[in-house]
């Protein structure tokens, strides 16, 4: 009978219960399909099929050609499903082979050794123990081993070798020849020798198993970044249709969708917030701590946690458009890409063992010339071709890679691929653009000097705030902002009047009220009451210069400042320590950009330069001999990013910036920067000592292995004649150690 | 050439007029089929080999039989 499957496809398109039956009813009719069951509520199909009939594909064509659609699951979640179950799977037959292995060879090589010590009795020498032994051996050489020569074989194959030629080689060559030992002793011969060699053939290959084991799951330990941001996806939706709150899968949340979310839960997709306000921890995307406060109009951001209000947000990206489940693509496709340095490793791989071969050939041939008997040569010959395997050497690289990746993405850093993360150690310059990478971007009230004995600061400050809501001036809503922020109560204006380019004119709490620049006061005469020498100094530290006049009189002057952002001389401080000349880029005047690259700690400035220029200057960096890393928010400094040897876009995931730069970085705060280039440096520290370990053990074993140590008396007799049995145990080590010291980079503090 | 207008109560949206037109236009011998979710609607043409008693048994089959 054959197999039966069972899927389930998430819908889309029904409307009423007709819709649902009509699916029911157009997939029953279906060749292949044995039942199916459509729920209108939760709008799944559950279908039993015969997979040797139709597929999935089939069953979406059925479901399509009705005039409805099925929810593709996102794509991360698939590729995790498939590759946790193919590592699932690898486990499981690795284990397998293990147990089998060890059955067998546990007791082959402990009789084995016992015989050789002369613990046993006479009987033992029988030639019946011999055929034991190759009883034992075999289904290890064929059943356990089978792996390594269907790999060898393909591996040859396709003209090249690989570390399964060598095991393979290996063991065959004290399996076979030990056979021939058997069959020789049992027609009476002893010109092959007396003693076999089936329990060096076994543990070769248990003892491989159990590093190849071990490895898969330390792999899997590699890709728990991922595993954590896709744990992060909300599984189901709260959503208002026709009026009536209900909770749908994820997979069913579309573009305009009104979302619930209570306080305390996951917002599920992105979108705009469109109702309530609330704190919401977006430390998960974001890598930022505090918790970020979310009002009507403001950008809600998938997997986030809200904290106290209810929000009602409208859906505006759902599935793969999602800033999250960008962020999981773009760490797959990171993980996956291959860097630079793992060219290297792969030509060196290539020669690596065919050269082994050739040296093993070489090791007999000499120890044969020398004398030495055939049993010893032939020992040394598969010592050599066991003890190279290069496993560790394709480890090396992409295990490192995949932890430094996913270490990034826990810290809102998003390398675009490992090359990004292997130009970052080598950087000596960085570039940053002024508005909103150093600075917040928007103007802030920083000083508010007052000419009166009257009133209070704050009272002029609500006074100015109240008559600019009639306003949508940049520097307006900075003066609404302030007070706000500051608790004030505003009114409304009764009379406003908005002077372009000058100012406005408004009439609040029955007083006459105008703010604006000094053109403004010099077009109204009005009185500047000494205060121009104050507005001056304001003027001189880059500040934008607003007056307020009240009932006729200029009374107070508010200075308006572009702001650092938190973080950003922290950040330059932490550059300096890793050895970097820190730069500054900026459309602003020199005296302007010097007083800020002043207050942050910059080493060089480019001031006035246009937008369009921005790549030029670093790509005269670059001809300085500097390798140059550029950091913008992304809006205007795309050919700069795509100029610079790496280029990093600051600001939030949901920024088309992602596109452009080599990383992204998600907290908008520039003390990613320097984590990010730590990160790299630590990264390829890691994959150069892995790359120590697996060669250096291989250039030192190798030599030991061929019997460099045998002339010498006073080396130990185990390396003067290195057994096979512990060139296969060092190996399997050498792959377990580099595992290991890749996984020590999750514990990384950055 | 038979035609026949009736109405099925059981449309209820866009979705149960694509069902009926693609289901009954399957039938051999319909030559058209018009189904009108507002007024529950449907407007059939037929010619041999395909009858009224065919047509009616598909509609009940399919969840949407004409009204009497």
């Amino acid at each position: 009978m054959p197999k039966q499957k069972e899927i389930t496809l998430t819908l889309l398109g029904m409307t009423c219960t007709n819709c649902s039956n009509t699916i029911q009813r157009r997939l029953n009719k279906t060749e292949g399909v044995l039942e199916a069951t459509v729920n209108f509520a939760s709008e799944k199909a559950s279908v039993t099929y015969l997979p040797g009939v139709l597929g999935r594909d089939e069953l979406v064509a059925v479901v399509r050609k009705a005039g409805f659609d099925v929810v593709e699951p996102v794509d991360g979640e698939a590729n995790q499903d498939a590759e946790a179950a193919a590592r699932d799977a690898d486990i499981h037959h690795q284990w397998k082979r293990l147990s089998v292995g060890v059955i067998f060879t546990l007791p082959l090589f402990l009789i084995s050794m016992a015989r050789d010590f002369g613990f046993l009795g006479e009987w033992s020498q029988a030639s019946w123990v011999n055929w034991f032994f190759f009883a034992l051996a075999t289904p290890v050489q064929f059943y356990v081993g089978r792996d390594y020569y269907v790999g060898g074989y393909k591996s040859l194959r396709n003209g090249s070798a690989n570390m399964d030629v060598l095991v393979a080689m290996g063991s065959s060559v004290a399996y076979f020849y030990s056979l021939a030992v058997l069959f020789a002793l049992t027609a009476g011969s002893t010109a092959l020798g007396m003693h076999v060699y089936f329990e060096t053939s076994a543990m070769i290959i248990t003892l491989i198993v159990i590093g190849k084991l071990l490895e898969a799951r330390a792999k899997g330990h590699t890709s728990e970044a991922i595993k954590k941001l896709i744990g992060m996806q909300p599984k189901t939706a709260r959503v208002v249709r026709n009026d009536e709150q209900m909770d749908i899968p994820i997979e069913a949340v579309i573009v305009g969708d009104m979302v619930i979310v209570r306080p305390g839960e996951k917002i599920p997709v992105d979108g705009v917030v469109i109702d309530g306000h609330s704190s919401v921890d977006e430390s998960m995307i974001t890598g930022e701590s505090l918790p970020v406060s979310k009002n009507t109009g403001d950008e809600a951001i998938g997997a986030t946690i809200n904290k106290q209000g209810l929000l009602r947000i409208e859906a505006t990206r759902v599935g793969k458009e999602t800033a999250l489940a960008r962020i999981i693509k773009l760490v797959e496709q990171a993980q996956g890409s291959k860097a630079p340095i793992q060219r290297v490793v792969d030509q060196v791989s290539a020669w690596f063992v065919p050269a082994v071969i050739l040296l093993a050939l070489a090791t007999f041939t000499v120890w044969i010339l020398m004398d030495a008997g055939f049993v010893p040569a032939l020992i040394r010959l598969v010592a050599v071709l066991v003890i190279a395997c290069p496993c560790a050497m394709g480890l090396a690289t992409p295990t490192s890679i995949m932890v430094g990746v996913g270490k990034g993405a826990e810290k809102g850093i998003l390398f675009k691929n490992s090359a990004a993360l292997e130009q970052a150690h080598k950087l000596t310059a960085v570039v940053l653009d002024k508005t909103g990478t150093i600075t917040r971007g928007e103007p802030e009230v920083t000083d508010v000097i007052v000419d009166s004995q009257d009133h209070p600061e704050s009272w002029f400050l609500a006074l100015a705030a109240s008559a600019e809501r009639g306003s949508g001036h940049p520097l307006a809503e900075s003066i609404i902002r302030s007070a706000t922020a500051q608790g004030l109560p505003l009114s409304d204006p009764q009379e406003f009047e908005n002077i372009a380019g000058h100012g406005i004119r408004a009439t609040v709490a029955s007083h006459h009220v105008v703010v604006g620049n000094r053109r403004l006061m010099e077009k109204e005469q009005v009185s500047l009451n000494g205060l121009e020498a104050r507005a001056d100094e304001l003027q001189q530290q880059a500040k934008t210069v607003m007056w307020l006049v009240v009932d006729g009189q200029a009374s107070a002057i508010i200075g308006v400042a572009d702001t650092i952002k938190e973080g950003s001389v922290e950040a330059v401080q932490s550059m300096h320590e890793l050895g970097l000349m820190v730069v500054m880029m900026t459309g602003d005047n020199e005296a302007t950009a010097q007083s800020i690259a002043a207050e942050v700690g910059i080493d060089r400035v480019f001031s006035e330069v246009m937008p369009g220029d921005k790549a030029d200057y670093v790509a005269k960096l670059q001809q300085e001999g500097y390798k140059v890393v550029m950091v913008g928010d992304g809006i205007n400094d795309a050919p700069a990013l795509a100029r610079a040897d790496v280029g990093m876009a600051i600001g939030t995931g949901t920024d088309v910036a992602m596109e452009t730069a080599d990383v992204t970085l998600m907290r908008g705060d520039l003390r990613s920067v320097p984590q990010a280039i730590r990160l790299s440096k630590a990264t390829m520290r890691n994959i150069k000592e892995n790359l120590a370990w697996a060669f250096g053990y291989n250039i030192a074993l190798i030599p030991i292995a061929a019997g460099a140590l045998a002339p010498f008396t006073w080396a130990p007799d185990f390396l003067r004649q290195l057994s096979p049995i512990l060139a296969a145990g060092a190996m399997a080590f050498s792959s377990i150690s580099v595992v290991s010291n890749a996984l020590r980079l999750r514990r990384l503090k950055l | 050439m038979n035609s026949k207008t009736f109405t099925a109560p059981n449309i209820s949206c866009g979705h149960c007029t694509r069902t009926i037109e693609m289901e009954v236009a399957d039938l051999a011998g319909v030559s058209s089929v018009k189904a009108e979710a507002d007024s529950k609607q449907v407007i059939v043409e037929w010619d041999e080999p395909a009858s009224w008693d065919e047509i009616k048994d598909l509609l009940v089959e399919i969840g949407f039989p004409p009204a009497q």
